[in-house]
């Protein structure tokens, strides 16, 4: 887990943020959990399961592994993307 | 009059160029001299050459009304000082005057003829110039001479520590900015001096604490030692004590390194003068034995004096830090420790005292004020240190206070006298004499009602 | 004249802690005090007044702390990881652009300078 992630950016009385979300169905079949809660923080429970995290316009989806514990949701579905000039229009 | 008129019409210009002239002009003797014709300083602007924008910056800036580093800068860059009339070969010595005081009968109560503008014996002023006691900041050193005002406070604290040395008395002088506490403290030096006793000065004592000397672990006595001070201390005690030392005799034989000291061979001078053979980590019970033999001779009495006192006590720590970078406590500091031992009373000399003085550029802690009873006991204050109370609590406050209007009238009828007021402040009445009353009030009000700098200030720097 | 220290070169008259948190990355002014309490050097002095054995105890200090290219590894690797599991600031950090959400219409010239993967400084 990413100490300085959670430790800086949120009191640690608090704990971490969580909000409720299927997991234990999720694990037993295998079925992908789609959320918009972006702001939600990545517990070791949810390691080895696939989220389709809302982008604003669409769902990405990414498969946790245990690196990513302690970071949000929100970080791997990127919003925004890459200006790049194509040859027709602009 | 023409040099008012003069100083009108050049204003812009004269700010940029006037300064040496006015500084040189300050302390005229003579009224004569201001009806002399004026170098034409106004007219003759020489033009800036090409490619060099502007006129170049002058080392000296004005700064605000009231400041006192920008007047002191200047004055140390023009050497006003030199300049200055002699003006103190007319007065007496102020060791005479507070001897005379302290053995008539009236002593203390007879206000007639203080405060008295009084100048210091050659002896003494040699000695006071070894220990550092003149300080940048005073203004009497713009006169050649040093010249000071005897007040009754330095009479009352000559006093206590005349009557009852053998009780070694503890005073520490207080007061406002510019109320005169280092010069108090100089003239209760040269007084003392005079009596023939040993001064014991700390110069410089922020810079004891703040970090600036070398430092040790003495492991016999669990305190810190700082050589470079002791070696300091040692040069200001020899030279400002020279006489007094050479005449008491060793009363043991000591030995540091290869340096041998011998009652028949050495005085106590010798040691003090600590000579290059004595190897620098035995430095500290040279010390000791200095004091030790301080305090066996019964010949002279020994005064400790510290100016800028509580820059000392300002913090129960020091800059210093321990091997596990703890902060060391000023107590643990073998020099500041002996000096508030010394206070304290747990180091006593046959004769003598403790003079100490506070400054204003520096706080008065509120362990301080509540140690020596300026203050009640805040039980909130989580500052306080209880060990360093217990150094403070037997010191008596001796608080400095501000002159009447009286007084302030027979300062400025001396200053008329000799010609230190310039004359474009003095309003005179129509048959051509000077109204004194009136000027005495405009001074009195200048000085913030009879701050000793803030006179002087008025009286001879509003030039600036 | 200067002082040779792990073969760098410290201004002589610098204070002992500030020429030390000047010079090596990795080191900040709190650190560089603790080395000079530790070798039990005054708080004022300065670089020109160390001796030969003073010297020798400081080189032994700082070879026990993280400093210069180990520190900069440090850094590296921390922004390698989080390229690895594709995190915002990892992405930002390849583009070269602010990670903390600053604009990027104009300025973020101190990014674009030094937010790489291979990061120098």
């Amino acid at each position: 887990m990413k100490g300085s992630v959670v430790n800086l950016a949120r009191s640690a009385w608090k704990g971490p943020h969580i909000v409720p979300l299927p997991i234990s169905k999720a694990l037993k079949e295998k079925v992908p959990i789609r959320t918009n809660a972006r702001s939600c923080t990545i517990l070791p429970q949810f390691v080895g399961i696939l989220f389709q995290v809302h982008n604003g316009k669409e769902y990405v989806s990414f498969k946790v592994t245990e690196d990513m514990v302690g970071f949000k949701l929100g970080e791997f579905a990127p919003t925004r993307k890459r200006f790049k000039f194509s040859g027709s229009g602009n | 009059m023409l040099r008012h008129a003069l100083l009108r019409s050049s204003q812009g210009v004269a700010r940029l160029q006037a300064p040496v002239v006015s500084g040189a002009s300050l302390f005229h003797t003579s009224s004569a001299t201001y009806s002399a014709p004026m170098p034409k300083f106004g007219l003759a602007r020489r033009k800036t050459p090409k490619g060099q924008k502007g006129q170049k910056k002058s080392k000296v800036s004005k700064g605000t009304p009231g400041n006192n580093d920008s007047f002191m800068e200047y004055v140390r860059d023009k050497s006003i000082s030199l300049k200055a009339p002699s003006l103190a070969s007319d007065l007496e010595n102020i060791e005479e005057i507070v001897q005379a005081r302290l053995t008539a009968d009236n002593k203390l109560e007879n206000k007639d003829t203080l405060p008295q503008l009084t100048k210091y014996s050659d002896d003494s002023l040699k000695r006071l110039h070894h220990i550092g006691a003149f300080q940048k900041a005073q203004y009497h050193e713009l006169f050649r001479e040093k010249v000071s005002l005897l007040r009754q406070e330095t009479l009352k604290i000559c006093n206590k520590l005349t009557e009852s040395a053998s009780k070694s008395p503890k005073i520490v002088i207080t007061g406002e900015s510019g109320i005169g506490k280092s010069t108090a403290l100089a003239q209760v030096q040269s007084y003392l001096m005079s009596k023939d006793s040993i001064i014991f000065h700390l110069p410089n004592v922020k810079t004891i604490v703040d970090g600036t000397y070398e430092f040790n672990l003495n492991s016999s006595t669990n305190l810190y030692d700082q050589p470079g001070l002791i070696k300091k201390v040692f040069i200001k005690l020899s030279k400002s004590n020279k006489e007094l030392l050479s005449s008491i005799k060793l009363s043991d034989n000591y030995t540091y390194g290869t340096a041998r000291f011998s009652p028949e061979n050495h005085s106590l001078h010798d040691l003090v003068m600590l000579p290059a053979k004595v190897p620098k980590n035995l430095y500290s019970s040279v010390f000791n034995d200095v004091v030790k033999e301080l305090q066996k001779q019964d010949k002279y009495s020994v005064y400790l004096t510290i100016d800028e006192f509580n820059s000392l006590v300002e913090h129960s720590g020091s800059a210093y830090r321990d091997i596990d970078y703890n902060v060391i406590g000023i107590d643990k500091l073998s020099m500041v420790k002996f000096a508030l031992d010394w206070i304290k009373g747990a180091i006593a000399f046959p004769r003598g005292g403790v003079v100490l003085a506070n400054s204003s550029n520096y706080q008065e802690s509120s362990t301080f004020k509540f140690a020596v009873g300026m203050e009640p006991l805040n039980p909130f204050d989580e500052t306080l240190d209880k060990s360093l109370v217990s150094y403070l609590k037997d010191v008596e406050v001796v608080k400095l206070e501000k002159l009447s209007r009286e007084e302030i009238g027979e300062l400025t009828q001396w200053q008329l006298n000799n010609g230190l007021i310039i004359s474009q402040d003095i309003s005179m009445s129509e048959d051509g004499e000077v109204d004194v009353q009136k000027l005495v009030n405009e001074k009195y009000f200048l000085s913030s009602n009879g701050n000793p700098r803030e006179f002087i200030k008025s009286c001879n720097l509003l030039y600036y | 004249m200067a002082i040779n220290i792990l073969g760098k070169y410290i201004r002589a008259k610098y204070l002992v802690s500030e020429g030390l948190f000047k010079t090596f990355y990795g080191i900040g002014p709190q650190e560089a005090s603790k080395i000079c309490a530790r070798v039990g050097l005054f708080p004022k002095m300065r670089m020109h007044q160390l001796s030969e054995q003073q010297i020798m105890s400081i080189t032994k200090e700082l070879a026990g702390l993280t400093i210069e290219n180990e520190a900069r590894n440090v850094v590296r690797e921390n922004i390698a990881f989080k390229r690895k599991i594709g995190s915002y600031s990892g992405i930002r950090h390849l583009l070269g652009f602010p990670v903390h959400g600053q604009n990027t219409r104009n300025n973020g010239r101190t990014a674009k300078k030094l937010n790489k993967l291979n990061r120098s400084g």
